[in-house]
């Protein structure tokens, strides 16, 4: 199969949840990063010539098909991968928690650009106890090391990485879920991801860009 | 037609306005395939909703949801999704379905704009809106219906 190429920034950010699955199921790719002072003439580009059709980056190319929107782009992967559920009806559960993945990233994100300490304070109180507990209930019926079934789906590479994002900034907030607790670090501890972290060749953060830049 | 009225009816759950259940109800009208719909009444909501929570039929203790078979499906998007591929409504291959799910996102994206100018201010929101949020995104769909020519936002 010739390799998907993905352009976006050198961040993890709305990247961070495709390479986690084409890292984890070791499916070759390429990294075009995006380098923000050519970003205005290439979103201009990808406007007028249809590639980038909202004006946005992560894209994703395969072959002639150009697209984008990060949750496209994961769907499209986990479809050709065998990543969306073994029926119709995993399928949609995949959806569901799919979406209920993205509220509570709407929810944390919400203030993480503009406030991030008052972001983070939200985060620990209100956002992450509420939607922690969806999560952890979802988990307890399954019964599995997956939110579907009982092989890896898009939805978990989702959950994933959100807990990735979240925990780098609010390390303790997954203490009152057991389950979601040990779900998440089954999950990091698989060696192939642990060899990708100890490779160097990860994207920072963005909290981890930011608190590297000059203070504003 | 005589094999959708032998599938059985999925049943929907939600308040008496459109709102989130207003694409997949639009989806069902248009595509005559039946359903049951059953009001939920504000006084009552607390219960459901908590019964919904316990039971694990409203996992993020939400509604809308479909019952189709044995199967509580919520979130509004992902009861799209599942409607259409089961009525084969999801694009032909898995380029035009990698279609849908792009513009899908796109139209999320607007909605989310516009809602939270509603949802701020309701008496400021339609000028609001008509400034801001459709200037910025129109164009996109403009521009897609342009490139595809087609009656449809994804293939024929």
């Amino acid at each position: 199969m010739a390799k998907v190429v993905l352009t976006y920034f050198p961040l993890k950010a709305r990247l961070g949840v495709i390479v986690l699955l084409l890292e984890d199921q070791q499916i070759p790719y390429e990294f075009d990063p995006v380098e923000r002072a050519k970003w205005p003439e290439m979103k201009q580009k990808g406007l007028e010539d249809g590639t980038l059709p909202f004006g946005q980056v992560p894209q994703l190319k395969d072959g002639d098909l150009y697209l984008v929107q990060s949750l496209a782009i994961l769907r499209y992967l986990a479809r050709k991968h065998g990543l969306y559920g073994k029926d119709t009806v995993d399928a949609a559960k995949c959806d569901m928690y799919a979406e209920g993945i993205t509220d509570l990233r709407n929810d944390a994100m919400k203030l993480f650009y503009s406030d991030l300490p008052k972001a983070i304070e939200d985060i620990k109180a209100t956002v992450f106890p509420k939607h922690g507990a969806y999560f952890e209930g979802i988990l307890k019926r399954g019964g599995t090391d997956y939110l579907v079934g009982n092989s890896v789906t898009f939805a978990d590479y989702m959950l994933v990485d959100l807990l990735e994002n979240l925990t780098e900034v609010a390390p303790e907030i997954l203490e009152p879920f057991p389950l979601l607790k040990a779900y998440y670090y089954l999950f990091q501890s698989h060696p192939i991801l642990v060899a990708y972290r100890a490779s160097g060749r990860e994207l920072p953060s963005w909290y981890t860009w930011k608190k590297s830049q000059p203070a504003s | 037609r005589y094999r959708r009225n032998k599938m059985a009816k999925v049943q929907i759950t939600y308040f008496p306005f459109k709102g989130r259940q207003a694409a997949f109800v639009l989806l069902l009208e248009d595509q005559q395939i039946p359903y049951d719909y059953v009001p939920v009444e504000f006084a009552n909501w607390r219960e459901v909703k908590q019964k919904g929570l316990e039971d694990g039929t409203l996992p993020f203790g939400q509604i809308p949801q479909l019952k189709d078979g044995d199967l509580y499906l919520v979130q509004s998007s992902a009861i799209v999704r599942h409607l259409a591929r089961k009525h084969g409504l999801y694009g032909k291959d898995s380029v035009e379905a990698a279609k849908c799910d792009m513009y899908e996102e796109g139209i999320t994206d607007m909605r989310n704009d516009a809602m939270k100018l509603l949802f701020a201010d309701i008496t400021k929101a339609p000028e609001e809106i008509k400034k801001t949020v459709i200037p910025k995104h129109a164009p996109y769909f403009e521009a897609i219906l342009k490139r595809g020519g087609t009656d449809y936002l994804v293939g024929d």
